[in-house]
Formats: structure tokens, sequence, C-alpha cells
């Protein structure tokens, strides 16, 4: 029973968890990538798409990681060269993949709601037979992707603190004005960081839509949301991102399973997790009531 | 006063480039395109309820772009307006059912329009005081709270409010005595358009013409300065952010007096998203904000006809405010907050 | 005879924002082995003949050889490549980082491991040949500014430059790692580098180099070998004016505006005291020069006062009463005002307009609707008044030179009549015209109210100051009227034998 929910936790979370990964890479260099949601929903739908039509999850999923890629680069780009607003480009991106996503789907599968993939390919399931019944046993049927989600966050720790494009990076965000000045080149470092976090969330889109088979209109639900949130929390270490992504999608699993074992009003569950990470948002503020705001 | 508004030549070449991104987008996406272009572009001026429902369609469009322009003129950024106007909405409404027979009409709909101020605006405040006592984001805390929100007023709507009978997702019908007068029949403008007009010229006047408002402006091109100079930085934040939800959760409320007379599910989805877009191309001045919204309006009546008379998909609208979006920042906004840094 | 490294010849340069001639036809020539100093006031032009050197500006004319061929430069990094490197005067080292992981940024590759290892030695063969020595794996805030520095030049000596620039590098060090300093600067140049020390500091100048070049006005004035001239001819070169042992005059002592007593200040870690125990008066007709070398307290102090920054314990009084931790806005009321070194970021609003700039007490202190027409009429005429070349008031502040910004400050802050004026590094960046006005106005005023003057440079501080106050680590360690007679060296041995520290 502690192995289902555990085994669960982490597949909700997985999204979020590759998302804010991706996102913690652009938090980390300066420029934060408010655009993940919509990189997350244009991911999952080009996933599912190209995987069904190609019957091929490896194709799907690279599809998906390159839509996410090219979204992820032009806002990089019309900040960087257009000088915009970082935060203005970042919601447009989302609005975008909303609209194109919805007119996608109307124009090439006359839906405006659900499209199911019938017949397309599903992710493979981890199944080690000596694992069951062992403290790990939870490992036994998660996907791909969240053996990635697992591995990832530690993968950069390392990189952050033990690798010199780890300690560039990490400059570019403390100060780039000198990271310029000492010779690191921040804006091809920044935009590197804006690709990978286009990897990333094109990988958390994957991750929703894959094992479904399906594309659901607004299928991101806020995650992208809830992923920026957990990169905020986790004051660019990679670990506490990932344990407060972690903690974000047991709220999402909570309401969803809520959904199914009581009678209250869905509309009103979904609107948990909304709720809780602002609840949890505004928690892990708290130590700084002492702190003088000027800026 | 056009110069000082901060709007020139910039703010005309993104309308042009979003005609441009619509009409591209038009010709794609439909099967006849010179009806679909005409449909788009031409139609709406073509009779008076074409027009008039352009018009009422900017009402609050109006209101939502002074909620995000005034919050973006202290550099605060109030992502929470969907979520406000739909509360507002609801709250506003709510007061209205439980008044009737207590209150005239005009009365009636003065306190309903104050009950929904005060909904969007503590929402709003909520994430203000996070922001000036815990220094809280405050882009990702209203966003946060507003899509809570809307699901929270959808249940209501579907729920509690219901208006069993008539089997909609809609809440109860306000009486007759608290509407608003209908002005160009037999499209939807009301007598509201005066209402987001007139909140143009006294935000206008705030701003520009009282030492509080130059306050606020102060506060948001350069907050040091302003703290260093004698301004209550947290107070200006806090009135900003305030005053910018009870304008969000106005336009709700204009919205369910003037047309539908009920709140319906999903009634004012894009108002926020609009408001904001609205906002950045009027350069937060409060004045340019009208011809901004109607230009909004305008994009997305022609959507909507295109979609009646020629087959196209509403999301094109969409897809033209995203272009907008991103465009329209380009060469950043005034505020010095926003300035970023060139690497040769 | 030593090589020619570097030849710059008729380098002009007019910015355009400003309309200022930066440089004029400045030729001069660079030799191995030698150190040679760029002597020049504030605004003489040689921060943009280095900034052309390393390549952040582009020259309008002129050209340049480095080591025969012609040179031309991308950014500091392209130029440190090429063989020059820069120390500037803002230190750009990172502080979140530890003193390896800043020398990391200039690595080339992005690999791991061995190619790391090897880096660390070469690293540390560096800091041994040049006696530079720093703990590698220590966070660089917790360095001193002179450690710093010395961050800075292992950084540039890296990359193994012929040329080593370093921009007013004793404006932030104390005496003793001045003398460490030159060392340094002697080793270079043993090694066949070229050292360009870049100063206002005449006697400075005059003791380590091998030859001086002085600039004026964007042009190369004076071309000497250290053994042909003399300090008292180069000061005639720099200022254009003889030496003068002048001091502003003691006036009679008035009434005591503002006094602060046992006051500690927050530093930039909480809790830790930037300002300790502090204790001062400052009187009508007394100007009060508090200075030191940066970054010992006097900033924080200011800060502090105003209410910008925490006040941890003891008192301020304003004319008798306590105002200890009171809000800007509330001081401001009180009659005290203040005028923050950091001009762009706190003093002014560069967006905002001229007028909005000038106005704004007047705004916030009046009434609910603004006199419009009031107020451009009170703009235009502090502007003549103090004479600022503008354009419109409506222009932006971003819009005026340096000088014209410190006087529409000066005259804002002035124009609020308070009855105490704290000043943030007033002479910072100011040409000689606008020197000699600063310290008009400031004889004029201290009759009118009390003055603070907060300045890093003590030979500025001992000629407007009528009392001096020197800071160092937060404490005050001198506090004297100023007499005449009285020399930098004069003080710093009278600190030396009150609390037994070289300064």
């Amino acid at each position: 029973m502690l192995e289902a929910i555990i085994r669960d936790t982490v597949r909700n979370s997985t999204p979020i968890i590759l998302a804010a990964t991706g996102g913690l890479l652009t938090e980390v260099s300066g420029w934060l990538n408010i655009g993940l949601e919509g990189s997350i929903l244009s991911g999952a739908f080009f996933a599912v798409v190209v995987s069904s039509a190609t019957g091929s999850i490896l194709l799907g999923t690279l599809a998906s990681v390159l839509v996410s890629v090219i979204l992820s680069s032009v806002v990089f780009l019309t900040v960087r060269f257009l000088k915009a607003n970082l935060y203005v480009v970042g919601i447009a991106a989302n609005l975008l993949s909303i609209g194109l996503t919805v007119a996608l789907t109307d124009l090439w599968f006359r839906s405006k709601g659900t499209v199911v993939f019938s017949g397309s390919p599903r992710p493979g399931v981890l199944s080690i037979d000596f694992l069951n019944g062992t403290v790990l046993g939870w490992l036994n049927g998660l996907g791909l992707f969240d053996l990635v989600a697992i591995v990832t966050p530690f993968l950069f720790a390392y990189v952050f603190k033990k690798t010199v494009v780890g300690v560039k990076l990490r400059a570019c965000g403390y100060d780039d004005e000198s990271a310029f000045y000492s010779g690191v080149k921040v804006n091809r470092i920044r935009f590197t960081a804006y690709i990978g976090s286009g990897v990333f969330a094109g990988l958390a889109g994957s991750a929703l839509s894959l094992p479904l088979g399906a594309f659901v209109s607004n299928m991101s639900g806020g995650r992208g949301w809830l992923a920026l949130v957990a990169v905020i929390m986790g004051r660019k270490n990679p670990i506490l991102v990932t344990v407060s992504a972690i903690m974000l999608g047991f709220v999402t699993e909570l309401s969803i399973f809520l959904q199914v074992a009581t009678e209250v009003s869905p509309k009103l569950l979904l609107s948990l997790p909304y709720f809780a990470s602002f609840a949890i948002l505004a928690l892990s503020h708290s130590g700084n009531s002492k702190k003088r705001l000027l800026d | 006063m056009i110069r000082r508004s901060g709007a020139n030549g910039r703010s005309f070449i993104v309308i042009a480039l979003a005609l441009a991104a619509g009409l591209v987008l038009v010709l794609i996406m439909s099967e006849e395109p010179l009806n679909a272009t005409r449909a788009f572009f031409l139609s709406v001026f073509s009779n008076r309820f074409y027009f008039g429902n352009l018009l009422a369609y900017s009402i609050p469009l109006i209101l939502t772009g002074l909620a995000a322009s005034f919050a973006f003129t202290s550099s605060c950024f109030n992502l929470g307006i969907e979520g406000q106007v739909y509360l507002g909405a609801l709250a506003g409404t709510a007061a209205g059912t439980l008044l009737f027979g207590r209150l005239s009409g005009v009365a009636g709909i003065f306190v309903m329009i104050i009950v929904s101020f005060l909904f969007g605006a503590t929402a709003a405040g909520i994430s203000a005081l996070l922001k000036t006592r815990l220094g809280v984001n405050e882009l990702i805390s209203s966003l946060l709270l507003s899509n809570g929100l809307v699901l929270v007023v959808d249940y209501f709507i579907e729920g509690p409010l219901n208006d069993r009978p008539s089997g909609l997702a809609a809440t109860v019908s306000l009486p007759d005595e608290f509407r608003f007068e209908r002005l160009m029949s037999p499209s939807n403008l009301h007598s509201g358009i005066f209402f987001s007009i007139v909140a143009a010229i006294i935000l206008w006047f705030f701003l520009f013409r009282t030492r509080e408002g130059f306050k606020m402006r102060i506060a948001g091109m350069n907050r040091r300065f302003a703290y260093y100079s004698g301004v209550d930085t947290k107070k200006v934040i806090f009135w900003s952010l305030f005053v910018s939800g009870g304008l969000a959760s106005t336009a709700g409320i204009v919205d369910v007096i003037g047309i539908h007379g009920r709140v319906m599910r999903g009634f004012s989805s894009g108002y926020g998203w609009n408001g904001i877009a609205i906002a950045l191309v009027a350069r937060n001045h409060p004045l340019m904000v009208i011809p901004a919204a109607l230009f909004f309006a305008y994009l997305e009546s022609g959507a909507q006809i295109a979609s009646l008379e020629a087959n196209v998909t509403t999301e094109v609208a969409k897809i033209a405010q995203a272009v907008i979006f991103f465009l329209v920042t380009a060469e950043a906004l005034i505020p010095e907050g926003f300035w970023r840094k060139r690497y040769a | 005879m030593s090589k020619r490294v570097l030849e710059i010849t008729d380098l002009s340069k007019t910015y355009n924002v400003s309309g200022t001639r930066a440089l004029d036809g400045a030729t001069l020539t660079f030799h191995s082995g030698e150190i040679a100093s760029l002597l020049g006031e504030n605004a003489a032009g040689k921060t943009t003949l280095m900034k052309i050197i390393v390549g952040i500006e582009k020259p309008d004319s002129g050209s340049m050889l480095f080591r025969g061929d012609k040179y031309i430069p991308l950014g500091p990094s392209s130029a440190l490549e090429k063989g020059i490197g820069m120390v500037p005067q803002s230190l750009k080292v990172i502080s979140q980082l530890t003193v390896f992981e800043n020398l990391l940024l200039g690595f080339k590759t992005n690999l791991l491991g061995g190619a790391i290892k090897h880096f660390k030695e070469r690293i540390e063969e560096v800091m041994q040949r040049y006696r530079l020595q720093l703990p590698l794996d220590k966070k660089v805030e917790s360095l001193s500014t002179a450690q710093r520095q010395k961050l800075e030049v292992v950084r540039v000596l890296q990359n193994s430059p012929k040329i080593i620039i370093f921009d007013e590098p004793t404006t932030l060090i104390s005496e003793t790692e001045k003398e460490e300093l030159f060392e340094t600067f002697r080793r270079l140049s043993a090694e066949g580098k070229a050292v360009i020390f870049i100063t206002h500091k005449l006697r400075e100048a005059y003791s380590v180099s091998d030859r001086i070049y002085v600039i004026r006005s964007g042009a190369i004035i004076g071309r000497y070998r250290r053994e042909e001239t003399s300090v008292e001819e180069l000061h005639k070169l720099v200022s254009g004016e003889e030496i003068s042992t002048d001091r502003i005059q003691l006036t009679s002592s008035g009434e005591v505006v503002l006094r602060v007593e046992e006051l500690s200040i927050e530093g930039s870690v909480d809790g830790e005291e930037a300002v300790r125990r502090v204790s001062f008066e400052v009187k009508i007709g007394e100007l009060l020069a508090i200075s030191g070398v940066a970054g010992n307290g006097q900033e924080e102090l200011l800060e502090g006062i105003f209410g910008m920054r925490k006040i941890l314990s003891g008192r301020v009084l304003l004319d008798g009463k306590d105002v200890t931790n009171m809000s800007p806005r509330n001081l401001r009321k009180l009659g005290l005002a203040a005028l923050p070194s950091d001009r762009d970021g706190a003093a002014s609003c560069k967006t905002a307009t001229i007028k909005d700039n000038l106005v704004i007490h007047r705004v916030i202190d009046g009434s609910w609707i603004i006199d419009d027409i009031g107020l451009d009429a009170f703009a235009r005429e502090l502007l003549s008044d103090y004479g600022v070349v503008y354009g419109s008031i409506f222009d932006p502040a971003l819009s005026l030179s340096g000088g014209n910004l410190q006087k529409l400050l000066l005259s804002r802050e002035i124009s609020s009549e308070p009855i105490a004026l704290l000043l943030g590094e007033p002479s910072r960046g100011l040409d000689v015209k606008h020197l000699h006005l600063l310290r008009a106005v400031l004889t004029k005023l201290k009759d009118e109210m009390a003055i603070v003057v907060f300045t890093t440079d003590l030979e500025e501080a001992l000629k407007v100051g009528d009392r001096i106050i020197v800071m160092s680590e937060g404490r005050i360690v001198y506090n004297d009227v100023n007499r005449p007679g009285l020399s930098k060296h004069g003080i710093g041995r009278l600190i030396l034998n009150a609390t037994g520290e070289r300064q």
C-alpha cells in the first residue's frame, strides 16, 4: 500500500520535477523561463501526435523536445535581441501554446477537447523481479521518464558544484556583469540554459501524454506554474527543488485521489493544488519578515 | 500628453504587425480566404449589431486593461486578473440577488460594484501583503490564487448558486432593475461603457495630477530612489495591487450587469490576459487603454464573425494576441527595473 | 632599451549622449619592463582612453599598435587573450564564489578532471611567483578589498599578459596595502611586463613610476621620465594651477544641529556591525568631513543616519529630537536632507524627467493635486540658479552629464532648506571646474546649515572640512579640527600613535 503511494506520487510528480529541473537551469543562470507551462503543453501535444503517427516513442519524445526547445529559444531570443520583458514574453509563450494546441487539435483532428490516439505506443515500465518486496520495490512500475526525473537532480547537483560549466552558470546568476568581464560568455550560457529548459519541459510533456496515449485540452493543468513554484522554493538547489516538486506533485495526486474517493466537487478538488502551493510558497518565505523591502 | 504617455511609433508598429499576423492566420486556416478576410477585418463595421457588440466587448477590456496598467505602473505584476474578474462577477451578482427588493436600481448597482471591487481587491491585496511583508513574488502568488479561485467560482456556479430550473451552467439571473440600459439595440452595448470611460479618466487624473499618483509612478521607475526621497514604497505597492484587483473585479460585474444578467461559467475567460496585453500596448497610460481595448475588441470581434460566417476557428484571435505579447515589450517598458543589460 | 609594446596615435572620442569630447587626439607609447603612469584629474579622459585600450569603447578616430601590429580589441576578454589585461577600479569579482571558482571563469574549455588540477597548479605557481597568495577555497565575500584586488591581478596574470593596466587601484586600499601593490608593480615590470598605472594621485604616481604621462581635457600634455620632472611641475600641468596650501578658513562655531551617540549600524550580513559605537557632533558653521579608506563604514553610517539601514544601538539627535531609525520621509520633514553616494541608483531616477527628479520633494510635501505650472517654474529657476546645462526639463535625467547631474541633485537637496545635509562622495567623478563650484557652494552653505561630507579621498576632506573624522573598521580613529599644516601623512602618524596600527 505504501509502495503504491510512493510510486504514484513519483509518477505524478515526474512532469513537475522534469519541468522544474529545466526551470532551475534558467533560474541559476539568472533569467528564469516563465514559459514552462506552455512548453509542457506543446510538448505533450506533439509527443503523442508524432508517436502515434510514427509508432515510435523515441520519435514522439524527440518531437516534443524539439518543439519545446524552439519555443524556449524564441522566448530567449525575443528577450535578448528585442530587449523585451522576460516575464511578459514568457506569458506570451504560454498563451501561444494554448492557442496553437487548440487550433491544431481542431484543424487536424476536428476536435475541441480530447483526442484519443488508440494504438499509440506506450512507454515501457520497469520490471525487475528481485526488487519486488524490497525497500526499493516501488521502483517497479515506474516508466522511463520517472527514472530520468529521479536521477537528473543529483546529476545537476554535481554539475553545478564540480564542473567549470557549472561555475560559469552560477556566476551568470550571481553577478552577470562581473562574469562577462571575467570572460564568461553570458549570453551563450543563458541560451544553453534555455535550450536545456526546453528539453526538460518537452520531456515533461511527453511524460504526461505518452503514458495516456491521448491529448486533453489544457493538459498541462498548471504543472508548469507548480514547477516554477518549486524552482523558487528550491533556492537554486537541485535537491530542494526536487523535494518541493514532489511535495507539489503529492498535492496534485491527492486532489485526483480525492476526486475518485469522495463526493466533494471535482472543481474544488482541482483547486487544491493551487491553494496548497500558494500556501506553501507563502510559508517558505516566512523567515523573511525581518528583511527591509526596498526593492 | 501623447508624448508623455510614452506611446509612440512603436505601439503602432506592434498593432500593424498584429493585424498582419491575424491576416496571415486567417488566410491559412480558412477554406474561403477572401470571405474570411472580409469577415475578420471589415464586417464588424458593416452594421449596428456587430459594431455595437464591438463596443460592448471593449467595456470589460478597458477595465482589465486599467487594472493591469495600474499594477504595472508601480512595477508589480498582477497576474491574477482572470480570477479576480470571475470572482468579482460572482460576488457582485450574489450581492445583487440578496439586495433585490431592498434597494432601488441605481443604488443596487452601486452596491454590487462596490462589493465586487472589494472581493477582487482583497484577493490581490493578499498577494500584495505577501510581497511587502515576506518578499513573495507577486507574479506567481497572484496567478496561483487566481487559478484556484476560478475553479472555486466554477464550483459555486455549478453547485450552490446554480440556477437549477434553467439547466445552464450559470447562476440565478439578476432582476431587471439591476441591469444597465441597452444603448444600441439589438447589440449588447450598454450604459456600462460610461463607467469604463469614467474609470479611465479618474485613473489618469490620479496618476498624473495628484501627489499620490506621482509617488506611485516614481516608485515604479526606481524603488530605491522613491524610498530615499520619502515615499512609503510598501504602501504604494499594496494600494497599487489592491486597486488593480478591484478594477479587475468590476470588469466582471459590469459584464454581468450589462450583458448576461447572470454569471455564466467561463464568460470572462481571456479578459485577464487581454487586459495585460492592452496595458502593454497602451504603455500603462490610462487614457491610451481605451483605444487599445477597442483594438483588442476589434480583433476578438473579427475572430468571432469570421468563425460565424467563414468557418474559421476563434483560436486565431488568441494566436494574434500572443504575437502581440511577444512584440509589445520590444525595447523594454519604461520602468527602470525592467532594463536588460547589453553584452556586446 | 625597452621595447615599445603599445603605441597609441591620435585617439579621439566624443560621447553622443552628452556631447562631451572625452579624447582629443591622444598620443602616447608604453614600453615593456616599465611602470608608466597615466596621470590626470577626474574626467580628464583617462577612463575613456583605458576603455578604448581594452575594447569596451571604440574610438572615433586614431589607431593603436600592439607589438608592432594593428590592434583592435573587441572587449576585455578579447584584449586579455591578445595580451593586455586590466584590473578595473570597481572589482569584478563574484562574492558568492570562491577564489578558485572566480579564476575558473576565465577558463577556455568546460572540461573537468585532469585539466582542472593542472590549472590549479598553474594558479599556485603564479601566486607564488608574484607574492599574491590567496586562500583558494575561501568565498570572496570574506576577503578584504586589497585581497580581492590581488585576485583580479592573478586572474589577469594567468593569461601571461604583456601589459597590465591598473585603473585607480589605490582608492580603496590602506597605505600598507598600497606599498604591497607597488611592490607587485616592480615585480611585474622586472619580468618585462609593461605596467600602466592610471591615477589622479600625483605623489603616488611620482613615487612609483618610471615614466609619467599627464592627460588633461582628452589630450596628452606631458610626457616625462621620472627623473626629468618634479611634483610641483606635474601639479601645474595636471590642474593648470599652482599647488595651493590654502584651506577653507575656519569660521566661528554655531549651535549643534546633529548629534550621533554611540551609534552602531548593521552591515550587509544580519547582525554584523559595519559601524561600531560612533559618536560625533555637527555644528552650523563647521563642515564635518568623514573620511577613511573605502569600506570602513562610512557609507553605512550615512545610510544608517538617514533611515536607509538598520541602527542596532545608539541614538541620532536632530536639533535635540531623537530621530533614531526614522524613515527618510520623516527625517526630511524634520529638516535632514541627504545625497547618498549611489547617484544613479538611489539619489536620482535616470529614466524619469529632469523636472520629476527636481520637484519630487516638493510634490511629496505639497498639496494633493499637483500644481504643474508652479513646479515647472520652480524647476527652471533652480536649474538656472545653479547653472545646470540641459535641453528641456522633460528630458530624462540620463541625458545630463555627471557634473550637471550632481549640480541638479545638490540644488534639489539645498532647495528643501534643510537644517542638516549629508553628502555622500560629492566630489567623485567631478572635473576641476565643478569641483571648484562644489567647494564654493559648500563654503557658502555651511553658515546656514550643518554639513557632513563623506569622502574616501582624504585630500579632498582636508580641503573642504573644518573638522576631520577618519573611520577604520567601523570606528572613529581620528576626530579633530582641521589645521593648516595637517597632511594625509600627518594624520596617518597620529592614528598610528593612537591605535598602534598603521593606517
